[in-house]
Protein backbone atom coordinates (compact mmCIF):
# COMPACT_ATOMS: atom_id res chain seq x y z
CA UNK A 1 0.00 0.00 0.00
CA UNK A 2 1.65 3.15 -0.73
CA UNK A 3 0.14 6.41 0.63
CA UNK A 4 0.12 10.09 -0.27
CA UNK A 5 -0.22 12.63 2.25
CA UNK A 6 -0.21 16.17 1.04
CA UNK A 7 2.73 15.92 -1.19
CA UNK A 8 4.11 18.94 -3.02
CA UNK A 9 7.33 19.29 -4.73
CA UNK A 10 8.27 22.98 -5.78
CA UNK A 11 11.86 22.52 -7.87
CA UNK A 12 14.40 25.24 -6.95
CA UNK A 13 13.74 27.26 -9.93
CA UNK A 14 10.37 28.01 -8.65
CA UNK A 15 8.48 25.38 -10.78
CA UNK A 16 5.62 23.57 -8.75
CA UNK A 17 5.30 20.51 -10.12
CA UNK A 18 3.61 18.56 -7.12
CA UNK A 19 0.73 20.37 -5.32
CA UNK A 20 -0.58 19.26 -2.23
CA UNK A 21 -1.16 16.10 -4.06
CA UNK A 22 -3.10 12.90 -1.38
CA UNK A 23 -3.63 9.29 -2.35
CA UNK A 24 -3.79 6.07 -1.29
CA UNK A 25 -3.39 2.68 -3.79
CA UNK A 26 -4.33 -0.29 -2.05
CA UNK A 27 -1.99 -3.16 -2.19
CA UNK A 28 -2.49 -4.97 -5.18
CA UNK A 29 -3.85 -2.18 -7.24
CA UNK A 30 -2.85 -0.88 -10.45
CA UNK A 31 -3.54 2.90 -10.04
CA UNK A 32 -2.61 5.08 -13.57
CA UNK A 33 -1.44 8.55 -13.43
CA UNK A 34 -2.33 10.10 -16.45
CA UNK A 35 -2.37 13.90 -17.68
CA UNK A 36 -1.01 16.62 -19.57
CA UNK A 37 3.26 16.68 -20.37
CA UNK A 38 4.41 18.53 -17.42
CA UNK A 39 1.36 17.91 -15.27
CA UNK A 40 4.13 16.48 -12.57
CA UNK A 41 3.50 12.31 -13.11
CA UNK A 42 6.94 11.69 -13.46
CA UNK A 43 7.34 13.94 -10.32
CA UNK A 44 5.22 12.47 -8.29
CA UNK A 45 6.83 8.55 -9.08
CA UNK A 46 9.88 9.57 -8.04
CA UNK A 47 9.31 11.18 -4.73
CA UNK A 48 7.82 7.75 -4.12
CA UNK A 49 11.16 6.29 -4.72
CA UNK A 50 13.00 9.56 -2.81
CA UNK A 51 14.60 9.83 -6.36
CA UNK A 52 13.01 13.33 -5.69
CA UNK A 53 12.92 14.68 -1.99
CA UNK A 54 9.37 15.87 -1.66
CA UNK A 55 9.45 20.28 -0.48
CA UNK A 56 6.73 19.05 1.88
CA UNK A 57 4.24 16.43 3.17
CA UNK A 58 4.53 12.72 3.44
CA UNK A 59 4.64 8.94 1.40
CA UNK A 60 4.18 6.23 2.99
CA UNK A 61 4.65 2.62 2.15
CA UNK A 62 2.61 -0.23 3.94
CA UNK A 63 2.54 2.91 6.75
CA UNK A 64 6.04 3.14 7.03
CA UNK A 65 7.35 7.30 6.27
CA UNK A 66 9.70 6.42 3.26
CA UNK A 67 11.89 9.19 4.86
CA UNK A 68 12.86 7.31 7.50
CA UNK A 69 13.82 4.95 5.24
CA UNK A 70 17.71 4.37 3.48
CA UNK A 71 17.24 5.78 0.22
CA UNK A 72 19.19 3.01 -1.37
CA UNK A 73 17.25 0.27 0.78
CA UNK A 74 13.79 1.86 -0.02
CA UNK A 75 14.68 1.75 -3.76
CA UNK A 76 15.65 -2.32 -3.82
CA UNK A 77 12.21 -3.19 -2.00
CA UNK A 78 10.54 -1.09 -5.08
CA UNK A 79 10.46 -2.07 -8.64
CA UNK A 80 11.40 0.58 -11.22
CA UNK A 81 10.46 0.79 -15.19
CA UNK A 82 11.16 4.15 -17.24
CA UNK A 83 10.09 4.84 -20.98
CA UNK A 84 14.00 4.46 -22.48
CA UNK A 85 14.24 1.11 -21.75
CA UNK A 86 17.57 1.47 -20.20
CA UNK A 87 18.94 -2.14 -19.63
CA UNK A 88 22.72 -1.80 -19.61
CA UNK A 89 23.99 -2.74 -22.51
CA UNK A 90 27.14 -4.06 -21.67
CA UNK A 91 25.46 -6.85 -19.97
CA UNK A 92 23.11 -10.18 -20.88
CA UNK A 93 19.36 -10.01 -20.43
CA UNK A 94 19.98 -12.40 -17.28
CA UNK A 95 22.54 -9.82 -15.87
CA UNK A 96 19.85 -7.38 -16.26
CA UNK A 97 17.47 -9.05 -14.45
CA UNK A 98 19.47 -9.98 -11.89
CA UNK A 99 20.36 -6.44 -10.66
CA UNK A 100 18.49 -5.71 -7.77
CA UNK A 101 19.06 -9.85 -6.10
CA UNK A 102 22.71 -9.42 -6.59
CA UNK A 103 22.64 -6.22 -5.02
CA UNK A 104 20.63 -8.04 -2.23
CA UNK A 105 23.25 -11.06 -2.36
CA UNK A 106 20.96 -13.24 -3.22
CA UNK A 107 22.94 -16.76 -3.59
CA UNK A 108 23.70 -18.23 -7.13
CA UNK A 109 21.24 -20.53 -7.65
CA UNK A 110 18.30 -18.42 -6.84
CA UNK A 111 19.79 -15.91 -8.75
CA UNK A 112 19.67 -18.31 -12.00
CA UNK A 113 16.02 -19.66 -11.14
CA UNK A 114 14.85 -16.35 -10.66
CA UNK A 115 15.87 -15.30 -13.75
CA UNK A 116 14.66 -18.69 -15.79
CA UNK A 117 11.30 -18.11 -13.80
CA UNK A 118 11.16 -15.00 -15.12
CA UNK A 119 11.77 -15.68 -18.48
CA UNK A 120 9.43 -18.04 -18.62
CA UNK A 121 6.68 -16.00 -17.25
CA UNK A 122 6.96 -13.70 -20.52
CA UNK A 123 7.05 -16.59 -22.91
CA UNK A 124 11.16 -15.53 -23.24
CA UNK A 125 12.90 -19.39 -23.56
CA UNK A 126 15.87 -19.13 -20.88
CA UNK A 127 18.11 -21.43 -23.39
CA UNK A 128 17.83 -18.49 -26.08
CA UNK A 129 17.80 -15.49 -24.41
CA UNK A 130 19.73 -15.58 -20.97
CA UNK A 131 23.04 -14.56 -23.06
CA UNK A 132 21.97 -12.32 -24.91
CA UNK A 133 22.59 -8.90 -24.99
CA UNK A 134 20.12 -6.03 -25.12
CA UNK A 135 21.20 -5.17 -28.68
CA UNK A 136 20.52 -8.78 -29.76
CA UNK A 137 16.45 -8.59 -28.48
CA UNK A 138 14.16 -6.31 -30.32
CA UNK A 139 12.14 -3.15 -28.97
CA UNK A 140 9.16 -5.25 -27.25
CA UNK A 141 11.59 -8.21 -25.94
CA UNK A 142 13.75 -5.50 -24.27
CA UNK A 143 10.93 -3.84 -22.74
CA UNK A 144 9.67 -7.27 -21.36
CA UNK A 145 13.31 -7.55 -19.95
CA UNK A 146 13.14 -4.16 -18.74
CA UNK A 147 9.82 -5.12 -16.45
CA UNK A 148 11.28 -8.64 -15.15
CA UNK A 149 14.24 -6.52 -13.87
CA UNK A 150 11.75 -4.24 -11.69
CA UNK A 151 10.03 -7.24 -10.22
CA UNK A 152 13.42 -9.51 -10.24
CA UNK A 153 13.71 -9.12 -6.24
CA UNK A 154 9.70 -9.66 -6.01
CA UNK A 155 8.90 -5.73 -4.51
CA UNK A 156 5.62 -4.95 -3.78
CA UNK A 157 5.40 -1.62 -5.10
CA UNK A 158 6.29 -0.96 -9.03
CA UNK A 159 6.67 2.83 -10.56
CA UNK A 160 6.60 2.44 -13.89
CA UNK A 161 7.06 5.71 -15.77
CA UNK A 162 5.31 5.00 -19.63
CA UNK A 163 6.98 1.85 -19.83
CA UNK A 164 5.52 0.63 -23.32
CA UNK A 165 5.67 4.53 -25.20
CA UNK A 166 8.52 4.31 -27.04
CA UNK A 167 6.31 0.86 -28.41
CA UNK A 168 4.55 0.07 -31.64
CA UNK A 169 1.06 -0.07 -31.02
CA UNK A 170 0.82 -3.69 -31.65
CA UNK A 171 3.69 -4.75 -29.20
CA UNK A 172 2.36 -1.95 -26.99
CA UNK A 173 -1.13 -3.96 -26.33
CA UNK A 174 1.07 -7.17 -26.45
CA UNK A 175 2.44 -6.18 -23.04
CA UNK A 176 -0.53 -4.22 -21.76
CA UNK A 177 -2.66 -7.69 -22.01
CA UNK A 178 0.49 -9.36 -20.20
CA UNK A 179 1.46 -6.50 -17.42
CA UNK A 180 -2.79 -7.14 -16.53
CA UNK A 181 -2.10 -10.94 -16.82
CA UNK A 182 1.28 -10.65 -14.47
CA UNK A 183 -0.48 -8.46 -12.32
CA UNK A 184 -2.80 -10.61 -11.46
CA UNK A 185 -0.69 -13.76 -11.04
CA UNK A 186 1.77 -11.43 -8.85
CA UNK A 187 -0.27 -9.09 -7.46
CA UNK A 188 1.92 -6.00 -7.18
CA UNK A 189 0.84 -2.31 -5.98
CA UNK A 190 1.53 -0.68 -9.06
CA UNK A 191 1.45 3.40 -9.97
CA UNK A 192 1.79 3.44 -14.06
CA UNK A 193 2.26 7.00 -15.88
CA UNK A 194 0.98 7.05 -19.10
CA UNK A 195 -0.11 9.39 -22.00
CA UNK A 196 -2.38 7.09 -23.56
CA UNK A 197 -5.73 7.53 -22.40
CA UNK A 198 -7.08 3.60 -24.12
CA UNK A 199 -3.83 2.11 -21.95
CA UNK A 200 -5.05 3.87 -18.71
CA UNK A 201 -8.64 2.95 -19.61
CA UNK A 202 -7.75 -0.83 -20.33
CA UNK A 203 -5.18 -1.67 -17.53
CA UNK A 204 -5.98 0.47 -14.58
CA UNK A 205 -7.97 -0.49 -11.52
CA UNK A 206 -8.16 3.33 -10.86
CA UNK A 207 -7.06 6.12 -13.22
CA UNK A 208 -5.72 9.61 -11.66
CA UNK A 209 -6.08 12.47 -13.88
CA UNK A 210 -3.65 15.14 -13.04
CA UNK A 211 -3.89 18.91 -14.25
CA UNK A 212 -1.02 21.32 -12.74
CA UNK A 213 0.50 19.23 -10.26
CA UNK A 214 -3.33 18.32 -8.97
CA UNK A 215 -5.41 15.45 -9.01
CA UNK A 216 -8.63 16.31 -11.17
CA UNK A 217 -10.33 13.56 -10.68
CA UNK A 218 -9.65 9.80 -9.16
CA UNK A 219 -11.49 6.93 -10.27
CA UNK A 220 -12.39 3.49 -11.88
CA UNK A 221 -12.18 3.63 -15.77
CA UNK A 222 -15.59 2.78 -15.41
CA UNK A 223 -16.58 5.90 -13.51
CA UNK A 224 -15.00 8.38 -14.96
CA UNK A 225 -16.67 7.68 -18.68
CA UNK A 226 -19.96 7.83 -17.01
CA UNK A 227 -19.45 10.60 -14.80
CA UNK A 228 -16.33 12.95 -15.88
CA UNK A 229 -15.94 15.31 -13.20
CA UNK A 230 -15.56 18.50 -15.28
CA UNK A 231 -14.99 19.88 -19.10
CA UNK A 232 -11.44 18.93 -18.53
CA UNK A 233 -11.16 15.78 -17.74
CA UNK A 234 -14.33 15.20 -20.46
CA UNK A 235 -12.23 17.16 -23.09
CA UNK A 236 -9.28 14.66 -22.21
CA UNK A 237 -10.98 11.54 -21.83
CA UNK A 238 -12.14 12.64 -25.59
CA UNK A 239 -16.25 12.44 -25.96
CA UNK A 240 -16.43 10.25 -28.05
CA UNK A 241 -14.89 7.66 -25.24
CA UNK A 242 -17.74 8.74 -22.77
CA UNK A 243 -20.62 6.47 -21.70
CA UNK A 244 -23.17 9.06 -21.83
CA UNK A 245 -27.44 8.62 -20.83
CA UNK A 246 -29.73 10.11 -23.38
CA UNK A 247 -30.44 13.17 -21.31
CA UNK A 248 -26.46 13.94 -21.50
CA UNK A 249 -26.57 13.54 -25.77
CA UNK A 250 -27.65 16.66 -27.77
CA UNK A 251 -30.16 16.66 -30.39
CA UNK A 252 -27.87 17.90 -32.93
CA UNK A 253 -25.45 15.27 -32.17
CA UNK A 254 -27.97 12.63 -33.54
CA UNK A 255 -30.30 14.55 -35.81
CA UNK A 256 -30.15 14.26 -39.76
CA UNK A 257 -28.35 17.23 -41.10
CA UNK A 258 -30.24 17.43 -44.56
CA UNK A 259 -33.78 17.25 -44.13
CA UNK A 260 -36.08 17.30 -47.04
CA UNK A 261 -37.17 20.92 -47.08
CA UNK A 262 -39.19 23.28 -49.60
CA UNK A 263 -40.05 27.29 -49.29
CA UNK A 264 -43.34 28.39 -47.95
CA UNK A 265 -44.19 29.62 -51.01
CA UNK A 266 -43.97 26.82 -53.42
CA UNK A 267 -46.73 25.59 -54.98
CA UNK A 268 -47.96 21.96 -54.41
CA UNK A 269 -46.78 20.39 -57.40
CA UNK A 270 -43.38 20.99 -56.51
CA UNK A 271 -43.86 20.32 -52.81
CA UNK A 272 -45.03 16.66 -54.84
CA UNK A 273 -41.73 16.53 -56.81
CA UNK A 274 -39.33 17.44 -53.82
CA UNK A 275 -40.83 14.41 -52.01
CA UNK A 276 -40.72 12.19 -54.65
CA UNK A 277 -36.99 13.27 -55.63
CA UNK A 278 -35.93 12.73 -51.68
CA UNK A 279 -38.39 9.79 -51.20
CA UNK A 280 -39.87 10.97 -48.29
CA UNK A 281 -43.68 11.35 -47.06
CA UNK A 282 -43.54 14.75 -45.13
CA UNK A 283 -41.55 18.07 -46.28
CA UNK A 284 -40.52 20.80 -43.88
CA UNK A 285 -41.63 24.02 -44.55
CA UNK A 286 -39.03 26.93 -44.26
CA UNK A 287 -39.21 30.53 -45.07
CA UNK A 288 -36.48 32.32 -47.04
CA UNK A 289 -34.21 32.71 -44.13
CA UNK A 290 -34.72 29.08 -43.35
CA UNK A 291 -36.83 29.69 -40.15
CA UNK A 292 -39.14 26.75 -39.59
CA UNK A 293 -42.85 27.23 -40.21
CA UNK A 294 -44.55 23.85 -39.87
CA UNK A 295 -45.32 20.42 -41.91
CA UNK A 296 -46.81 19.53 -44.72
CA UNK A 297 -47.48 15.17 -45.65
CA UNK A 298 -48.00 13.66 -48.69
CA UNK A 299 -51.48 12.93 -48.39
CA UNK A 300 -52.53 16.43 -47.49
CA UNK A 301 -51.30 17.63 -50.61
CA UNK A 302 -52.97 14.78 -52.66
CA UNK A 303 -56.01 16.25 -51.45
CA UNK A 304 -55.25 19.66 -52.28
CA UNK A 305 -53.29 19.31 -55.54
CA UNK A 306 -56.55 20.16 -57.91
CA UNK A 307 -56.64 23.85 -56.14
CA UNK A 308 -53.76 26.43 -56.78
CA UNK A 309 -52.50 26.48 -53.27
CA UNK A 310 -48.96 27.43 -51.71
CA UNK A 311 -47.33 25.19 -49.41
CA UNK A 312 -47.98 27.66 -46.82
CA UNK A 313 -51.86 27.08 -47.30
CA UNK A 314 -51.99 23.75 -46.88
CA UNK A 315 -49.11 23.30 -43.84
CA UNK A 316 -49.80 22.37 -40.23
CA UNK A 317 -48.02 23.16 -37.47
CA UNK A 318 -45.23 20.59 -35.64
CA UNK A 319 -43.51 20.71 -32.34
CA UNK A 320 -39.67 21.30 -32.60
CA UNK A 321 -36.72 20.95 -30.52
CA UNK A 322 -33.64 23.15 -30.34
CA UNK A 323 -30.32 21.91 -30.84
CA UNK A 324 -28.89 21.61 -27.78
CA UNK A 325 -31.89 19.86 -26.04
CA UNK A 326 -31.05 16.58 -25.11
CA UNK A 327 -32.31 13.64 -27.25
CA UNK A 328 -34.25 12.58 -24.45
CA UNK A 329 -36.71 15.29 -24.67
CA UNK A 330 -36.85 14.64 -28.55
CA UNK A 331 -38.10 11.33 -27.71
CA UNK A 332 -40.49 12.35 -25.21
CA UNK A 333 -41.90 15.08 -27.30
CA UNK A 334 -42.33 12.03 -30.15
CA UNK A 335 -43.84 10.07 -27.96
CA UNK A 336 -46.30 12.82 -25.99
CA UNK A 337 -47.80 14.48 -29.31
CA UNK A 338 -47.69 10.95 -31.22
CA UNK A 339 -45.12 11.94 -34.40
CA UNK A 340 -42.46 10.33 -36.05
CA UNK A 341 -40.36 12.95 -36.13
CA UNK A 342 -39.07 16.41 -35.09
CA UNK A 343 -37.54 18.65 -36.30
CA UNK A 344 -34.23 20.58 -34.75
CA UNK A 345 -34.04 24.41 -35.00
CA UNK A 346 -31.39 26.62 -33.33
CA UNK A 347 -32.49 29.37 -30.54
CA UNK A 348 -33.89 31.82 -33.47
CA UNK A 349 -36.22 29.16 -35.02
CA UNK A 350 -33.73 28.54 -37.97
CA UNK A 351 -34.53 24.52 -39.25
CA UNK A 352 -31.09 22.50 -38.66
CA UNK A 353 -32.30 18.66 -38.94
CA UNK A 354 -34.27 16.36 -37.85
CA UNK A 355 -34.53 13.54 -35.81
CA UNK A 356 -36.75 10.27 -36.77
CA UNK A 357 -37.75 7.58 -35.02
CA UNK A 358 -35.04 5.33 -36.92
CA UNK A 359 -32.37 7.95 -35.85
CA UNK A 360 -33.03 7.19 -32.05
CA UNK A 361 -33.34 3.54 -32.27
CA UNK A 362 -29.25 3.79 -34.61
CA UNK A 363 -28.57 5.95 -31.74
CA UNK A 364 -29.38 3.52 -28.89
CA UNK A 365 -28.05 0.66 -30.79
CA UNK A 366 -24.76 2.62 -30.76
CA UNK A 367 -24.39 3.32 -27.05
CA UNK A 368 -25.51 -0.26 -26.20
CA UNK B 1 79.34 -3.30 -43.12
CA UNK B 2 75.25 -3.26 -44.15
CA UNK B 3 72.65 -2.93 -41.46
CA UNK B 4 71.61 -6.62 -41.02
CA UNK B 5 75.51 -7.52 -40.21
CA UNK B 6 75.36 -3.76 -37.81
CA UNK B 7 72.23 -5.22 -36.37
CA UNK B 8 73.23 -8.63 -35.85
CA UNK B 9 76.40 -7.53 -34.20
CA UNK B 10 75.09 -5.54 -32.26
CA UNK B 11 72.00 -7.28 -30.91
CA UNK B 12 72.23 -7.01 -27.76
CA UNK B 13 73.12 -3.59 -27.40
CA UNK B 14 69.80 -3.06 -29.57
CA UNK B 15 67.80 -5.13 -27.16
CA UNK B 16 68.74 -3.58 -24.34
CA UNK B 17 67.71 -0.08 -25.73
CA UNK B 18 64.57 -1.43 -26.60
CA UNK B 19 63.79 -2.66 -23.24
CA UNK B 20 64.37 0.35 -21.88
CA UNK B 21 62.37 1.96 -24.41
CA UNK B 22 59.92 0.42 -23.38
CA UNK B 23 60.32 1.06 -19.48
CA UNK B 24 60.55 4.61 -20.25
CA UNK B 25 57.19 4.20 -22.07
CA UNK B 26 54.95 2.16 -20.14
CA UNK B 27 56.01 3.61 -16.58
CA UNK B 28 54.65 7.04 -18.12
CA UNK B 29 51.85 5.60 -19.27
CA UNK B 30 51.34 3.62 -15.79
CA UNK B 31 51.78 6.23 -13.78
CA UNK B 32 49.51 8.78 -16.47
CA UNK B 33 46.84 6.26 -15.58
CA UNK B 34 47.08 5.99 -12.24
CA UNK B 35 46.33 10.33 -12.11
CA UNK B 36 44.40 10.72 -15.30
CA UNK B 37 41.43 8.33 -14.48
CA UNK B 38 40.84 8.82 -11.03
CA UNK B 39 41.18 12.49 -12.79
CA UNK B 40 39.15 12.16 -15.44
CA UNK B 41 36.27 10.21 -12.69
CA UNK B 42 36.52 13.48 -10.64
CA UNK B 43 36.05 16.07 -13.63
CA UNK B 44 32.39 14.43 -14.15
CA UNK B 45 31.65 14.58 -10.71
CA UNK B 46 32.67 18.49 -10.36
CA UNK B 47 31.64 19.54 -13.57
CA UNK B 48 32.61 23.41 -12.59
CA UNK B 49 36.36 22.12 -12.44
CA UNK B 50 36.29 20.50 -15.60
CA UNK B 51 36.97 23.25 -18.59
CA UNK B 52 40.15 24.70 -16.37
CA UNK B 53 41.33 21.53 -15.73
CA UNK B 54 41.00 20.12 -19.06
CA UNK B 55 42.12 23.51 -20.54
CA UNK B 56 45.28 23.80 -18.64
CA UNK B 57 46.03 20.00 -20.33
CA UNK B 58 45.62 21.59 -23.22
CA UNK B 59 48.43 23.97 -22.47
CA UNK B 60 50.45 21.52 -21.23
CA UNK B 61 50.29 19.49 -24.39
CA UNK B 62 51.30 22.55 -26.50
CA UNK B 63 54.61 22.82 -25.30
CA UNK B 64 57.03 21.74 -27.56
CA UNK B 65 58.47 17.70 -26.30
CA UNK B 66 62.01 18.87 -26.19
CA UNK B 67 61.07 22.06 -24.04
CA UNK B 68 59.15 20.16 -22.03
CA UNK B 69 62.58 17.99 -21.32
CA UNK B 70 64.52 20.95 -20.62
CA UNK B 71 62.04 21.94 -17.57
CA UNK B 72 62.09 19.07 -16.29
CA UNK B 73 66.20 19.22 -15.77
CA UNK B 74 66.78 21.22 -12.91
CA UNK B 75 64.22 19.67 -11.03
CA UNK B 76 65.22 15.89 -11.58
CA UNK B 77 68.40 15.89 -12.89
CA UNK B 78 69.54 13.67 -15.63
CA UNK B 79 68.26 10.33 -16.51
CA UNK B 80 65.23 8.43 -17.22
CA UNK B 81 63.34 9.74 -14.20
CA UNK B 82 62.92 13.83 -15.78
CA UNK B 83 62.24 11.81 -19.42
CA UNK B 84 59.24 9.46 -17.58
CA UNK B 85 57.90 12.72 -16.15
CA UNK B 86 58.15 14.81 -18.91
CA UNK B 87 56.49 11.64 -20.55
CA UNK B 88 53.66 11.30 -18.20
CA UNK B 89 52.67 14.87 -18.06
CA UNK B 90 51.62 14.52 -21.79
CA UNK B 91 50.09 11.21 -21.75
CA UNK B 92 48.03 12.96 -18.50
CA UNK B 93 46.05 14.89 -21.32
CA UNK B 94 44.34 12.73 -23.27
CA UNK B 95 43.53 10.20 -20.81
CA UNK B 96 42.11 12.25 -18.32
CA UNK B 97 39.95 13.88 -21.51
CA UNK B 98 38.92 10.72 -22.60
CA UNK B 99 38.00 9.35 -19.54
CA UNK B 100 35.74 12.10 -18.62
CA UNK B 101 34.01 11.94 -22.24
CA UNK B 102 33.47 8.63 -21.90
CA UNK B 103 31.45 9.04 -18.75
CA UNK B 104 29.53 11.82 -20.05
CA UNK B 105 28.40 10.02 -22.80
CA UNK B 106 27.12 7.37 -20.90
CA UNK B 107 22.85 7.90 -21.54
CA UNK B 108 21.83 9.77 -17.85
CA UNK B 109 18.30 7.53 -18.52
CA UNK B 110 20.62 4.51 -17.62
CA UNK B 111 22.06 6.16 -14.73
CA UNK B 112 19.04 7.19 -13.72
CA UNK B 113 17.49 3.66 -14.00
CA UNK B 114 20.58 2.24 -12.15
CA UNK B 115 20.28 4.87 -9.26
CA UNK B 116 16.38 3.64 -8.95
CA UNK B 117 17.34 0.04 -8.47
CA UNK B 118 19.37 0.77 -5.68
CA UNK B 119 23.02 1.45 -6.72
CA UNK B 120 25.29 3.59 -5.07
CA UNK B 121 27.13 5.82 -6.68
CA UNK B 122 30.13 4.01 -6.06
CA UNK B 123 28.38 0.75 -7.89
CA UNK B 124 26.74 2.68 -10.88
CA UNK B 125 30.82 3.89 -11.00
CA UNK B 126 31.98 0.37 -11.28
CA UNK B 127 29.41 -1.12 -12.98
CA UNK B 128 28.26 1.08 -15.30
CA UNK B 129 29.94 4.18 -16.04
CA UNK B 130 34.10 2.96 -16.06
CA UNK B 131 32.29 -0.34 -18.37
CA UNK B 132 30.50 2.15 -21.03
CA UNK B 133 33.29 4.56 -20.84
CA UNK B 134 35.98 2.05 -21.65
CA UNK B 135 36.51 2.00 -25.09
CA UNK B 136 37.20 5.48 -24.86
CA UNK B 137 39.92 5.42 -21.96
CA UNK B 138 41.43 2.18 -23.99
CA UNK B 139 41.17 4.19 -27.01
CA UNK B 140 42.76 7.58 -25.27
CA UNK B 141 45.89 4.78 -23.81
CA UNK B 142 46.13 3.37 -27.67
CA UNK B 143 46.86 6.69 -29.13
CA UNK B 144 48.79 7.69 -26.11
CA UNK B 145 51.09 4.85 -25.91
CA UNK B 146 51.91 4.81 -29.46
CA UNK B 147 53.08 9.07 -29.21
CA UNK B 148 55.16 8.18 -25.95
CA UNK B 149 57.04 5.26 -27.95
CA UNK B 150 58.01 8.04 -30.42
CA UNK B 151 58.77 10.42 -28.05
CA UNK B 152 60.58 8.10 -25.13
CA UNK B 153 63.47 8.76 -28.53
CA UNK B 154 64.06 12.08 -26.43
CA UNK B 155 65.23 10.76 -23.18
CA UNK B 156 68.31 9.88 -24.53
CA UNK B 157 69.01 13.83 -24.86
CA UNK B 158 68.46 14.64 -21.21
CA UNK B 159 70.91 11.77 -20.12
CA UNK B 160 68.02 9.31 -20.22
CA UNK B 161 68.27 5.38 -22.05
CA UNK B 162 66.28 4.48 -24.72
CA UNK B 163 66.58 3.89 -28.44
CA UNK B 164 67.02 6.96 -28.48
CA UNK B 165 70.51 7.01 -27.43
CA UNK B 166 71.13 4.65 -30.62
CA UNK B 167 69.99 7.57 -32.82
CA UNK B 168 71.51 10.10 -30.61
CA UNK B 169 74.64 8.47 -31.08
CA UNK B 170 74.44 7.75 -34.64
CA UNK B 171 73.99 11.32 -35.50
CA UNK B 172 76.94 12.92 -33.73
CA UNK B 173 79.15 10.20 -35.66
CA UNK B 174 76.95 10.39 -38.90
CA UNK B 175 76.67 6.43 -38.49
CA UNK B 176 73.53 5.46 -40.49
CA UNK B 177 73.55 1.63 -39.29
CA UNK B 178 73.15 3.29 -35.56
CA UNK B 179 70.56 5.45 -36.46
CA UNK B 180 68.56 3.09 -38.17
CA UNK B 181 69.58 0.44 -35.59
CA UNK B 182 67.54 3.09 -33.53
CA UNK B 183 64.33 4.18 -35.59
CA UNK B 184 63.61 0.74 -36.85
CA UNK B 185 62.57 -0.84 -33.61
CA UNK B 186 61.21 2.67 -32.00
CA UNK B 187 58.65 2.60 -35.31
CA UNK B 188 58.54 -1.03 -35.18
CA UNK B 189 57.34 -0.91 -31.71
CA UNK B 190 55.01 1.83 -32.18
CA UNK B 191 53.31 -0.43 -34.43
CA UNK B 192 53.12 -3.62 -32.31
CA UNK B 193 51.52 -1.13 -29.02
CA UNK B 194 48.60 0.15 -32.19
CA UNK B 195 47.88 -3.36 -32.40
CA UNK B 196 48.39 -5.31 -29.70
CA UNK B 197 46.02 -2.20 -28.08
CA UNK B 198 43.76 -3.29 -30.81
CA UNK B 199 43.22 -6.72 -29.76
CA UNK B 200 43.29 -5.80 -26.34
CA UNK B 201 39.97 -3.72 -27.03
CA UNK B 202 38.03 -6.54 -28.80
CA UNK B 203 38.41 -8.92 -26.88
CA UNK B 204 37.32 -6.88 -23.02
CA UNK B 205 34.52 -4.91 -25.09
CA UNK B 206 31.54 -7.65 -24.01
CA UNK B 207 29.60 -8.29 -27.35
CA UNK B 208 26.38 -6.14 -26.31
CA UNK B 209 28.54 -2.70 -26.66
CA UNK B 210 31.21 -3.73 -29.68
CA UNK B 211 30.51 -1.15 -32.26
CA UNK B 212 29.33 -3.41 -35.07
CA UNK B 213 26.53 -5.79 -34.18
CA UNK B 214 25.47 -9.34 -35.14
CA UNK B 215 22.67 -7.73 -37.39
CA UNK B 216 21.96 -11.33 -38.58
CA UNK B 217 21.51 -12.99 -35.28
CA UNK B 218 18.95 -9.71 -34.54
CA UNK B 219 16.89 -10.68 -37.55
CA UNK B 220 17.17 -14.59 -37.51
CA UNK B 221 15.78 -13.91 -33.50
CA UNK B 222 13.22 -11.13 -33.90
CA UNK B 223 10.28 -12.70 -32.61
CA UNK B 224 8.44 -9.16 -32.62
N1 LIG C 1 14.73 18.82 -12.35
C1 LIG C 1 13.81 19.77 -12.60
N2 LIG C 1 14.06 21.07 -12.35
C2 LIG C 1 13.14 22.02 -12.59
N3 LIG C 1 11.92 21.80 -13.08
C3 LIG C 1 11.60 20.53 -13.34
C4 LIG C 1 12.51 19.45 -13.12
N4 LIG C 1 11.92 18.31 -13.49
C5 LIG C 1 10.69 18.64 -13.91
N5 LIG C 1 10.49 19.97 -13.83
C6 LIG C 1 9.25 20.69 -14.17
O1 LIG C 1 8.23 20.22 -13.32
C7 LIG C 1 7.02 20.04 -14.04
C8 LIG C 1 6.55 18.61 -13.93
O2 LIG C 1 7.48 17.77 -14.57
P1 LIG C 1 7.25 16.20 -14.70
O3 LIG C 1 8.46 15.65 -15.35
O4 LIG C 1 6.86 15.64 -13.39
O5 LIG C 1 6.02 16.16 -15.70
P2 LIG C 1 5.32 14.93 -16.40
O6 LIG C 1 3.89 15.00 -16.02
O7 LIG C 1 6.05 13.68 -16.11
O8 LIG C 1 5.47 15.31 -17.93
P3 LIG C 1 5.66 14.39 -19.21
O9 LIG C 1 4.31 13.83 -19.49
O10 LIG C 1 6.10 15.35 -20.26
O11 LIG C 1 6.68 13.36 -18.87
C9 LIG C 1 7.31 20.49 -15.45
O12 LIG C 1 6.88 21.83 -15.57
C10 LIG C 1 8.80 20.40 -15.57
O13 LIG C 1 9.29 21.35 -16.47
MG1 LIG D 1 7.19 12.28 -17.33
Amino acid sequence: MVSFVEVSKTYPNNTQAVNSFSLTVAKGELVVLIGPSGCGKTTTLKMVNRLIQPTSGKIFINDVDTDAQDPVELRRQIGYVIQDISLFPHQTVARNIATVPLLKKWPDDKVRETVDRLLRMVDMDPDVFRNRYPSELSGGQQQRIGVLRALAADPEVMLMDEPFGALDPITRVQLQDELKNLQQKVNKTILFVTHDMDEALKIADRIVIMKDGQIVQAATPEDLLRQPANDFVRTFIGEERLIRKPDQVQAHEVMLRNPACLEAGKGLRQGLEAMREARVDSLLIIDKRRQFLGVVDVNTIQTHLKQNKTLQEIMVDWPTVGETDSVKTAVQLMVEQNVRFVPVVNNSGKLKGIITRARVVNFVLDYM
Amino acid sequence: MNLAEFIFNNFGRIASRTGEHVVIALSALFLALLVAVPLGILLTRQEHLAKPVLGLGNIIMTIPSLALLAFMLPVLGIGNRPAIAALFLYALMPIMRNTYTGIKQVQPSLIEAARGMGLRDFQILYQLELPLAFSFILAGIRTTLVILIGWATLAAFIGGGGLGQLIWAGLTNINYNLILSGAIPAAGLALLADLLMGRLETILTPRGIRKTRVKEVKHAFNKD
